[in-house]
């Protein structure tokens, strides 16, 4: 007996030890991405740019009195206006897909009765089949049954010695095989009677069942879960919008009739009024149930104005669901979506920020993208203007020839929609951060005129902080929006005003001749040859962070101050595509960011930028024998 | 069951344990993976924290209120503390190694970066920040203003412009520049003129800036122009001697931004106080203390790097 019960205990000691390993490798294998995504180390954030060292520590970090943030700094306020990478914040003023759909709380699923049978024996229940009009939920568990017609249509339940009668409640059971097992809720069948539209039926030995064709509504009865949660039944209030993902939790939610539209949350403590922010919490799709979750949410603290009513005690017995017909908005899956395969596929070269900076970045020539000025080379639009989403579509269907940039052809649509939305995101989060802090240095609240130690420069950098800052952080989205528009508008996109002049020997001369003229100056970047090797690639431009002065390094710098080569037109890898309307664009339109002029509208017409287009994409076959050069140019050693 | 048996259950379980305390501890099992979307604040709505600060303190400057009506006038000059450098052409005449010498070196290309006479300064700068209240709302001007080049040299130099007035870039030079602007708040423009261009393109830019835009043309690494697009006509540049002048200003108090290419961060100052009584004309000159003048590139030490594969 003895021996037996140990035995039994070495055996559980041993099912425990093989659990507890087999637990150990899943809590290290949760513990692992948990450290890695955030948990051992701050939460995940926006890198801020280094253009923030132009400011004064009060102005990127804020002023504080002990404990208590007395003015926030612009780093603050732009966590608080774009949020983290984990927590990304929507903000309607910037023109993006942010994603999701409408939803309306449904008012039930109709149905009829195919089929009913009694239960023998059972005094409350029956079970019967259905012809589902529409989406059924596959488990209606749960559900509740209002009848339409037939004979059950305003059954009542009533105590056979009288007294008030009260709707009878019919919920289904359970399932099985396609039978729903529905029982009588608040039905005693020792002290009951039910009373049909027929009359009182006594249950005897088992209930009636239904009359196939009775027309029903199955409802679900919305459901508190703890004191911030609740549960509805939902269906799709638009067409077309796309479906949201497998797990959509953690999306935003943004109420458009109902008593939360609009509502706010009140602290208890001290005054302080936020808006009530409610987020998905978990979809059931199958069954067409959301759970939603007010975020934030702490009953001791706080409370939603004009919404929540308090028991006697004062405690909140959990949030009230919003009835059938009120509608929502589900925003924001594409920011999630993006972020997630952002994650997977791009952010390892272009960082979490999207500032170029990723692990692998050092490693590449040239660097990846930074896409924090809203600058992106290679566009369809005219002179000056932002990318179009087509065109970063383009690049990353396929590729940019001769750097690292792969293409990503194998994404989904919909998967390449919410990275292109994401990046935009980052993008104009990133041009909003540059213009707020040319902004506050222009100001002269920079290092070179600011000091911290002079007490009325410090308060009029806190009253700027706190009366203007925002303000003009919203005056810089506006700008961003009009500049992303703009480029989205349809007129905005380049297009030749002839078709391409046909490729002749004449064409490609005259091409020629014009690359190599002082008209077009073309060989003054790249080269007599096209090697990318003319002479302004060997001169020593000015400075712009010191005005007087030289770089310190010859050559061509682009927006990001990084040395920028012109193209070597002799290998026949052009970056932004190689379709003669690439090279078109790149003419006449130039290449933001980059040395590249535009020569369109100016020096040379279309039939010389055709001409152009011609010569370029021919010298890859030319001879390698290189043309006399010119008396007056100083052409540089040729370099590899 | 083996004393080592029992110590490897012990570790493991401690191990298991610690791990659960700290995922416990630390995070929401993994939720972080999923990034979470929230709305922002509609507007009204307080981002949190402070819901009604102070409002700022009107002035002038500011668009508060003018502490009297009517209008007066301001002349001055931007005056140089000590003698005005004399600082050498950038290119010779007919130095040969210059870019495209035939042109760039026909005439001498002057160093812009402090030019003056009689102890004036001028190209320098003279504005408000915005419009002072009282002033009358001005139309931009339809009349394009000019930006020509000839011998490898903007002109002018230094330009004020209106928000939407157009800008009609010229060349007098029979061999292509490009005009390069770097703005802060507008879309930068970048546009190769053609040789002797008399007809030109015009641009315009939508938004004021809040100090002087740089002016480049890449093809000619030393040409350097500055514009400066303002919302109100509250502007001017001071000519060869340092003089400038406005004739409209609303009475009162108001502060003058002064910025100069000369200077170390551009601003000569950001509060420049001048008050002007109604149908008065005041005369204040501006100070430029030499010292205020960065010295001359060529002078200071400089780090040259050897290697262009050295990137920041």
């Amino acid at each position: 007996m003895l021996a037996a019960s140990i035995a039994a205990q070495r055996e559980t000691v041993e099912t425990v030890f093989v659990n507890v390993r087999g637990s150990t490798v899943i809590a290290l294998g949760l513990l692992l991405p948990g450290i890695l995504a955030g948990c051992g180390r701050p939460e995940a954030q926006f890198a801020f740019s280094q253009r923030m060292d132009r400011l004064p520590d009060a102005a990127r970090r804020g002023m504080v009195d002990g404990e208590r943030v007395r003015i926030k700094g612009l780093e603050q306020l732009l966590t608080e206006t774009f949020g983290t990478p984990n927590d990304i914040v929507v903000w309607d003023k910037l023109p993006l897909d942010f994603g999701g759909g409408t939803f309306e709380v449904s008012p039930g699923w109709p149905a009829t009765v195919d089929e009913s049978r009694r239960l023998e024996g059972n005094k409350t229940a029956f079970e019967m089949r259905t012809i589902a009009g529409g989406e059924f939920p596959a488990d209606p568990r749960g559900m509740r049954i209002e009848w339409r017609t037939g004979s059950f249509a305003d059954a009542l339940v009533q105590a056979k010695t009288g007294g008030d009668a009260r709707p009878a409640v019919f919920r289904v059971d359970s399932v099985d095989d396609g039978w729903l097992h529905v029982g009588l809720e608040n039905f005693d069948p020792a002290a009951d009677h039910l009373v049909l539209s027929s009359g009182a039926v006594e249950a005897t030995d088992s209930f009636p069942a239904p009359l196939p064709a009775s027309e029903f509504v199955l409802v679900f009865d919305p459901r508190a879960i703890g004191g911030d949660t609740f549960e509805i039944a939902v269906r799709r209030a638009d067409e077309g919008a796309n479906e949201l993902p497998g797990d959509p939790s953690g999306l935003a939610v943004n109420w458009l009739d109902g008593i939360y539209a609009g509502a706010q949350l009140e602290s208890k403590r001290d005054g302080a009024i936020i808006p009530a922010r409610f987020v998905v919490a978990g979809y059931d799709r199958d069954n067409h149930l959301l759970r939603l979750r007010l975020d934030g949410f702490d009953p001791a603290r706080q409370e939603v104005l004009a919404s929540i009513p308090q028991d006697d005690a004062g405690e909140y017995p959990g949030l009230p669901a919003p009835p059938a017909g009120v509608e929502f908005a589900v925003v924001g899956q594409n920011l999630q979506q993006g972020k997630k395969l952002y994650a997977v596929h791009c952010m390892h070269c272009h960082g979490v920020t999207g500032d170029g900076n990723g692990p692998t970045a050092k490693y590449l020539d040239p660097l990846p993208r930074d896409y924090r000025h809203g600058i992106f080379k290679f566009t369809s639009t005219r002179s000056g203007m932002r990318a179009r989403r087509e065109d970063l579509r383009r690049t990353v269907i396929e590729g940019i020839p001769g750097t690292n940039m792969p293409s990503f052809l194998l994404l989904e649509d919909d998967e390449l929609d919410a990275i292109i939305e994401y990046v935009l995101f980052l993008a104009m989060r990133g041009e909003v951060e540059k213009r707020q802090i040319d902004e506050i240095a222009g100001r002269g609240f920079n290092i070179d005129e600011f000091s911290a130690s002079d007490s009325g420069q410090l308060e009029k950098l806190a009253e700027y902080l706190r009366d203007e800052v925002p303000e003009e952080i919203e005056g810089n989205a506006d700008i961003t929006a009009e500049e992303w528009t703009r480029a989205a508008e349809e007129v905005a996109v380049l297009v030749p005003g002839k078709p391409r002049t046909p490729d002749t020997l004449e064409s490609r001369q005259r091409g020629r001749a014009l690359y190599l003229s002082a008209k077009a100056q073309c060989a003054n970047c790249h080269g007599v040859e096209g090697l990318g090797n003319g002479p302004q690639t060997e001169d020593f431009e000015d400075d712009p962070a010191n005005p007087g002065q030289k770089r310190s390094e010859p050559g061509l710098h682009d927006e990001w101050g990084h040395v920028v080569l012109p193209r070597n037109l002799t290998r026949g890898m052009y970056r932004g595509g190689r379709r003669p309307i690439d090279i078109y664009r790149r003419i006449h339109a130039g290449i933001s960011a980059s040395k590249m002029p535009s020569f369109g509208g100016t020096v040379l017409n279309d039939d010389e930028i055709w001409d152009v287009v011609n010569y370029v994409l021919s010298v890859p076959y030319e001879g390698r024998t290189a043309p006399p050069r010119p008396q007056t140019e100083d052409v540089a050693a040729t370099k590899h | 069951m083996s004393t080592k048996t029992m110590r490897t259950i012990h570790l493991v379980a401690s191990a298991a344990f610690v791990a659960s305390t700290i995922s416990f501890a630390g995070c929401g099992g993994g939720a972080s993976e999923q990034p979470t979307v929230v709305l922002k604040a509609r507007e009204g709505g307080s981002g949190g924290g402070h819901i009604d600060g102070p409002p700022p303190t009107p002035t002038p400057a500011n668009g508060g209120p003018a502490p009297a009506g009517g209008f007066g006038g301001w002349k001055g000059k931007v005056v140089f503390g000590g003698t005005l450098p004399q600082l050498p052409p950038l290119i010779a005449q007919g130095d040969a190694t210059a870019k495209d010498p035939a042109v760039c070196a026909a005439q001498p290309v002057p160093n812009q970066r402090l030019v003056g006479q009689d102890g004036g300064v001028a190209n320098v700068f003279i504005y408000l920040r915005s419009a002072p209240s009282g002033a009358a709302a001005a139309e931009a001007p339809s009349e394009e203003a000019v930006f020509d080049q000839k011998g490898c040299v903007f002109l002018p130099h230094a330009m004020f412009v209106r928000t939407d007035q157009p800008i009609r870039v010229l060349s007098d030079d029979p061999i292509a520049h490009n005009t390069h602007t770097f703005p802060k708040r507008n879309s930068s423009f970048n546009q190769v003129i053609g040789a002797s261009d008399r007809t030109g393109v015009t641009f315009q830019y939508s938004r004021a800036e809040s100090e002087p835009v740089s002016v480049k043309c890449d093809f000619h690494a030393w040409m350097q122009a500055y514009h400066l697009p303002l919302d109100h006509p509250f502007a001017a540049v001071s000519a060869a001697d340092g003089s400038f002048e406005f004739p409209d200003l609303p009475a009162g108090t108001h502060e003058f931004m002064v910025w100069h290419e000369g200077v170390r961060g551009g601003f000569l100052t950001r509060a420049f106080k001048v008050t002007v009584q109604a149908d008065q004309s005041v005369e204040q000159n501006i100070d430029y203390p030499a010292d205020k003048f960065a010295a001359n590139a060529e002078n200071g030490a400089r780090t040259i790097v050897l290697s262009s594969l050295i990137r920041k």
